[in-house]
């Protein structure tokens, strides 16, 4: 299990997070979400023990993350790896393979088999997105109790997300590996993370299961005979509004029938509830923080 | 220790091209040196076979003038024990390299040693096989030079040399950047001499520069000049007896050039693990670098220019030191700390002016 607790941690004498208290259970896919410049990388820093938080401890299973024997069992891929210019995919192997001797070196060509990449051949002749496969190849070989991935799917086509998702998951089944995944994706990260973490105004702003979170909030399209304005929605939790004239679009926070029955009191010509997807979710909870 | 080892043997390996070019490039300098050496007794056996004169009342003049040429072992260990540990120690000032190294399972202790070490050894492997190259190749000259005191010059530079190793690895670590780690240990190396000098004059301590000199600065000159005269004979020029000549040699090269090595490397170690990777790249925040050495400099400068009564000198080396500093801060605005510095700087000064 996961547990952080950051009361702060400041970047060139800027406060970056404050009051971080987030934890994650063993096993289970969490997404960590937020605006740029939020706070992200810099929480999976702290977590992979590359930063040490000014005040607080990121513990694993107890144990402090800043001791060399927790780290064995956790594997950081950066947004962007270092690789030095002439160096091949079998040299960042072997250089691995000295820190994770368990490195799994049928998974890794399996895995660099099915992404189609060469592991003879110079890193810099790779596009970001096929450096992107090799390290996650690397990083699912290395059989991690715990993963941190940041911006996992930064310059992959739909295609190679969608294989990198299966290959999660698999990791996940077979090594009961608990997985943190940053990234802006959020269609994809709703497809199999357990749990998110919002990371805004330098906080978790919220946090939980995707499905609970997702079932506090409503969305509802209507149209009216008349033109109506914000004040007609105030005896509702509304969390956003787009009114454009007589077509309103109104996010709720809440149980839907109640705020279905509410709504009707109110005359509309059509009305009609749409799924909310994570991105909507995430939209609405930012706009929220920022009021 | 096993992840250190393993490590240690793996980047052993992707260093093995680079220590070959610099053994490469030391063997093809050795040569060269040595060929000289050659020629001159070659001289000297044509002046023994008559054919070639002494000028007059002239002893043996090629015998005199045969030098085996240490001081190229001088420059190698200059140069290698600078570059060595900026090549080596370079990744920690690159913050993507930082991400990856720190979250690797092992101890910041343990991956900067690694790093040190494989540094030194790659110095130890060029530096080793050009004076094995160099013994040979001197061969045809073996009966006017001292084989034993070369080695013993040999034993005792590489020692010389890791002082030096971690005086400069000590330096270059604790900056955020290469570019202030390279300048600040290239002008530390220089500023310690002219302090103590500075201070030795101008509190009338009666210390004499050279011993100053050669505390500081130059115990591997030193070193060679004395090994140089011995290994060519001591009939033919005086031997500095280093025990009796300077009071101080033996207890520097014995006991202060280790301990002061020690404390290099023990210092670098702590200000590494304290080292913010997020600080990767950034102005060198620490009180060793520009902090520090500018208005150390430029107080410097200001004192030797007054000496020399040219009071203009002065005026601009403030002026350049100053606009330095505030390019180095990127800023006007400097901190409490900087501000004690150049205060204190400036109380030297005026005492300075005073001792005049």
């Amino acid at each position: 299990m996961i547990s952080i607790n950051i009361n702060s941690h400041s970047l060139g004498g800027n406060l970056i997070l404050e009051n971080i208290k987030l934890t994650v259970p063993d096993g289970k896919v969490l997404g960590l979400v937020g605006t740029n410049g939020s706070g992200k990388s810099t929480l999976l820093r702290l977590m992979s023990g590359v930063y040490v938080p000014d005040i607080g401890a990121v513990l694993y299973d107890g144990k402090e993350a800043t001791l060399p024997a927790v780290r064995e069992d956790v594997f950081f891929l950066p947004d962007d790896p270092f690789y030095a210019g002439q160096t091949t995919g079998k040299g960042i192997f072997d250089t691995y393979l000295t820190f994770y001797p368990n490195l799994d070196r049928e998974l890794y060509r399996r895995l660099l088999e099915r992404f189609k990449l060469d592991e003879n051949a110079h890193q810099r002749n790779f596009s970001k997105g096929m450096r992107r496969q090799f390290y996650i190849a690397l990083a699912l070989s290395a059989r991690p109790k715990y993963l941190l991935l940041d911006e996992a799917f930064d310059g992959l086509d739909a295609f190679t997300k969608k294989t990198v998702i299966e290959e999660i998951n698999r990791a996940v089944e077979e090594n009961d590996s608990t997985v943190v995944i940053s990234s802006h994706a959020l269609s994809e990260l709703e497809t199999f993370c357990d749990l998110y973490a919002l990371i805004d105004n330098r906080t978790v702003s919220s946090q939980g299961s995707l499905e609970e979170h997702a079932a506090r909030y409503c969305r509802f399209r209507l149209a009216f005979t008349e033109e109506k304005t914000a004040i007609a929605f105030s005896n509702l939790n509304v969390r956003d509004i787009e009114i454009k004239g007589k077509f309103v679009t109104v996010t709720i926070e809440g149980d839907a029938e109640a705020s279905y029955a509410e709504l009707m009191k109110l005359k509309p010509a059509v009305i009609e509830q749409e799924k909310l997807t994570f991105e909507d979710i995430f939209i609405t909870d930012v706009k929220g923080g920022r009021k | 220790m096993k992840t250190a080892l393993r490590y240690f043997r793996q980047h052993a390996k992707e260093s093995l091209i680079r220590t070959a070019i610099i053994t490469f490039i030391c063997l093809v300098i050795v040569t060269m040196v040595v060929q000289g050496v050659n020629e001159t007794y070659q001289r000297q056996k044509e002046y023994e076979n008559n054919t070639y004169y002494a000028i007059y009342g002239q002893f043996e003049p090629y015998e005199w003038t045969l030098n085996p040429s240490l001081g190229v072992f001088v420059a190698f260990s200059a140069i290698l024990t600078a570059l060595l540990p900026m090549l080596e120690l370079a990744c920690f000032n690159n913050r993507k390299y930082l991400d990856s190294a720190f979250s690797f399972p092992i101890s910041r202790t343990t991956l900067i040693s690694v790093h040190l070490i494989n540094g030194f050894v790659q110095f130890l492997a060029a530096y080793t096989v050009s004076f094995i190259w160099y013994t040979i190749a001197l061969l045809p000259c073996a009966d006017k030079i001292g084989f034993g005191a070369l080695w013993s010059f040999f034993f005792i530079s590489l020692l010389c040399s890791l002082f030096y190793y971690s005086v400069n690895a000590f330096f270059f670590s604790v900056c955020n950047s290469s570019v202030d780690g390279f300048l600040t240990a290239g002008a530390w190396q220089f500023i310690i001499c002219v302090v103590l000098l500075t201070f030795s004059e101008m509190f009338n301590l009666n210390i004499d520069s050279e011993t100053l000199l050669t505390i500081l600065w130059m115990p591997l000159v030193q070193i060679c000049e004395y090994f140089s005269d011995i290994s060519r004979g001591s009939s033919y020029h005086p031997v500095p007896d280093l025990g009796t000549d300077n009071p101080y040699a033996m207890l520097i090269y014995m006991i202060l050039v280790p301990l002061l090595t020690a404390l290099f490397v023990a210092g670098l170690l702590w200000f590494f693990n304290k080292k913010r990777a997020e600080s990767a790249g950034e102005i060198s925040n620490t009180p060793f670098s520009y902090v520090s050495l500018l208005p150390v400099g430029s107080f410097l400068l200001i004192y030797w220019a007054f000496e020399g009564a040219t009071a203009i000198i002065a005026i601009f080396a403030l002026i350049f030191s100053t606009v330095g500093y505030i390019i180095y801060r990127r800023s006007v605005k400097l901190k409490v700390f900087d501000i004690v510095v150049i205060a204190a700087c400036f109380i030297c000064f005026l005492m300075g002016l005073g001792a005049w």
